[in-house]
């Protein structure tokens, strides 16, 4: 293979002579060295090239292999959470499609995270039928309690006096009144001022020993 | 990275978040695959392959695997940290397979199986990746040593200095084209010594 001769990409380098280094380089390796040398660029500053060309890969993994023995490398808290999350998702839906395709045989002892729902889901028309049971139940039960209690003194009945406006819940009309256009962002005021008559009532009724 | 060694109250907890893996609550392995992630990715995927991209697949398909596999995992009062190596080994066997360089990493993987029974395997996962990291890092520096001053140091500036191409280029009185060409040449000279040092010893597999 002449010097200035493309590197072809099934070549392995190690099958390659290296120059000495003070050799003078034809134009053909001067533009390998960039092009190699824009690749380290990227590695070196973090962002690694997704596609790299054959003839340079070897190398460009040797540099990286090489880094990442002689440089602390991080692997970024927000991938690694990731790759974690990927891959557990991955084992589940790997386990999950064990369990169907193995109906036959013996099932894995592990139940997987995601057929929970499955099995909620196939418990949902029990715990209807035994709910609807327990409500006819109840039923039947204070229907033969009114029956008994049809021969005893029939029930009294209490009148309630009516509570005085303050006290009940009512439109906040008559307290805000209509509002100005120009006291339209005035909310605040606003809400004091149901905030206060509300207060009012509640003082009242409490402070007149009745309950909240 | 430090070291510390594996107190019994982590490896109880290590056990304890197994056994409910193996009960089934798999997510109960979250805990262990977000510890071990860094040091699997750091010293044993990434050195090995040379390639962030395919070094995070890697990973990836390492910790899915631990996570499906959790049962065949027999507690042995020891960490899991060696039973993750071995699968992120193997998954690294796969991706070089049948490449043209596989048959020297094949050789290169073999070699290094054995390792996985060695008493190591009781130490923290922590200190069994500073010991990889460092077993690495001879092998490395003693190719550097035999390699002419030039290539050195034009990988020394920076591959490892991180020095920009300019700054390298300036220290060594040479052009910015003279420099790339020298550390061109310098990583093949590394990849070939590499090679030629250490025929079937435990490395870093671009290498």
């Amino acid at each position: 293979m002449r010097p200035d001769e493309p590197t072809p990409p099934d070549l392995d380098d190690d099958d390659l002579d290296v120059p000495e280094p003070d050799a003078v380089a034809d134009a053909s390796e001067r533009a390998r060295a960039k092009a190699f040398a824009e690749l380290i660029d990227k590695v070196v500053s973090g962002r690694p090239p997704a596609a790299v060309p054959s003839e340079a890969q070897a190398l460009l993994e040797t540099a990286t292999a090489l880094r990442a023995t002689m440089r602390p490398v991080e692997l970024g808290a927000a991938r690694r959470a990731s790759i974690v999350e990927a891959a557990l998702a991955t084992a589940i839906d790997r386990r999950g499609g064990r369990i169907g395709a193995s109906v036959s045989g013996s099932l894995p002892a592990v139940v997987p995270i995601t057929a929970a729902p499955r099995r909620r889901a196939a418990r949902a028309p029990w715990i209807v039928a035994a709910v609807t049971t327990l409500v006819a139940a109840a039923a039947v039960t204070l229907w033969l309690r009114d029956r008994s209690d049809r021969g005893g003194p029939a029930p009294t009945t209490t009148a309630v006096a009516p509570l005085p406006i303050e006290q009940t819940s009512r439109p906040a009309d008559d307290v805000v009144g209509r509002i100005p256009r120009e006291r339209a962002g005035a909310a605040l005021d606003r809400i004091d001022a149901i905030y206060a008559d509300r207060l009012n009532g509640y003082r009242e009724r409490t402070m007149a020993g009745g309950t909240r | 990275m430090v070291s510390e060694p594996a107190s019994e109250l982590a490896l109880e907890a290590e056990e304890r978040l197994i056994r409910q893996a193996q009960g089934g609550h798999l997510d109960a392995m979250r805990p262990l695959l977000e510890r071990y992630a860094p040091p699997l990715y750091a010293t044993v995927i990434l050195p090995r392959l040379g390639n962030a991209v395919s070094a995070e697949e890697v990973l990836r398909d390492t910790l899915a695997t631990a996570v499906e596999k959790i049962d065949r995992f027999t507690w042995q009062g020891k960490t899991i940290y060696p039973w993750l190596r071995q699968i992120a080994i193997n998954k690294i066997f796969d991706v070089h397979r049948g490449t043209k360089r596989a048959r020297r990493l094949v050789d290169a993987i073999s070699a290094e199986l054995p390792t996985e029974t060695s008493p190591e395997d009781s130490a923290d996962a922590l200190l069994i990746a500073d010991q990889e990291r460092a077993r690495h890092r001879v092998q490395i520096e003693a190719t550097l040593g035999a390699m002419p001053e030039r290539y050195r140091t034009a990988i020394e500036l920076r591959l490892i200095g991180e020095l920009s191409r300019d700054e390298c280029a300036r220290r060594l009185q040479i052009t910015i084209g003279a420099f790339d060409v020298l550390l061109h040449r310098a990583v093949k000279s590394f990849r070939k010594c590499f090679a030629e040092a250490n025929p079937s010893e435990s490395s870093p597999s671009p290498l």
